[in-house]
């Protein structure tokens, strides 16, 4: 009982925290309504966040080694550029589909990825190859995406 | 579903998804996950306002946004501290399904209220359950990383 009173304000925090993905989408939704740009757009939400997290780094004082960064390969440093076709796909989708549906596709593409990643071992990831359990993953990600998109209609239910 | 909503959607995808790869590399090389997402925020930053300068898409804004608009990143970078102390915590596994379960709790609120600039769009039962088997796959995902480290 004490380990689960123990975790429970950090699952409720972890919960608070994915709300903030969606609020994230909404405002750059509407920041790129206003400047009719999505690359402006995607590249404000960045700049904003990179200020941001300067400023808490400098006052934490949080230390970091250079030292080993510079024998790593160097497409470690490219994080940004796949990182920025997260952020334009989802102020694009946003734009179209609402926040709601804009989510549950961002989920959805990303558990395949993750899985299609994991099965190849790519970017160094460990090698976890599919499965029972990950192709029972896969089947209920596209029956979410059938359900989003064709309603229960196709299923006669309704 | 458009060609450019396809489009947008496997380039979230495999942005995120590989984006947390690549995260992780960076910050086992740098010694700090934020950090490494410092850089990452640079990175994309630079990389999206230079295709912005060279007049890829839209047109240059005539005024300035409202305040309000320009907070994404502050909720981005709010996203990526809090989600590394919940990791922490109560292991990479649980934490993703909590953090899932929150996505899409706040994506049905915000659109079902129509805060923030949506248009308001009631949740539907279709809806509701698409959200629940999505948890399951992200759960089901989260169960057997945790039984191939262990």
């Amino acid at each position: 009982m004490t380990q689960v009173s123990k975790r429970a304000p950090f699952l409720l925090l972890a919960v608070a925290a994915g709300t903030l993905l969606p609020m994230q989408f909404a405002v750059n939704s509407a920041l790129a309504g206003e400047l009719q740009s999505v690359t402006l757009t995607a590249g404000i939400s960045y700049l904003v966040g990179a200020v941001v997290l300067g400023g808490v780094l400098a006052v934490l004082r949080v230390r970091f080694n250079w030292a080993p960064a510079r024998t790593a390969p160097r497409w470690v440093w490219l994080g940004g550029v796949v990182g920025s076709a997260y952020v334009v796909g989802s102020v694009v989708l946003t734009r179209l589909l609402g926040a709601a549906l804009a989510t549950t596709f961002v989920i959805a593409a990303q558990v395949l990825t993750a899985l299609a990643l994991d099965h190849f071992g790519a970017l160094g990831l460990p090698r976890r190859r599919m499965n029972r359990t990950r192709t029972l993953a896969a089947l209920l990600v596209l029956a979410a995406l059938g359900l989003r998109l064709w309603g229960l209609r196709l299923w006669g239910l309704r | 579903m458009s060609l450019v909503a396809l489009l947008a959607t496997i380039g979230a995808g495999i942005g995120l998804s590989a984006g947390l790869a690549f995260n992780l590399r960076l910050a086992a090389v740098l010694g700090s996950p934020l950090v490494a997402t410092l850089v990452t925020f640079w990175v994309g930053a630079g990389l999206l306002l230079s295709l912005w300068a060279l007049g890829l898409d839209g047109t240059r804004p005539t005024a300035w946004p409202l305040p309000w608009t320009l907070l994404g990143g502050v909720l981005g970078v709010t996203y990526v501290t809090l989600s590394l102390i919940v990791g922490a915590r109560l292991g990479a596994g649980a934490s993703t399904v909590a953090v899932t379960l929150g996505q899409v709790l706040g994506a049905a609120v915000i659109t079902g209220l129509g805060w923030l600039g949506q248009t308001a769009q009631p949740p539907t039962l279709s809806a509701l359950l698409s959200a629940g088997l999505l948890l399951g796959a992200v759960a089901l995902l989260a169960a057997d990383r945790n039984r191939g480290r262990g």
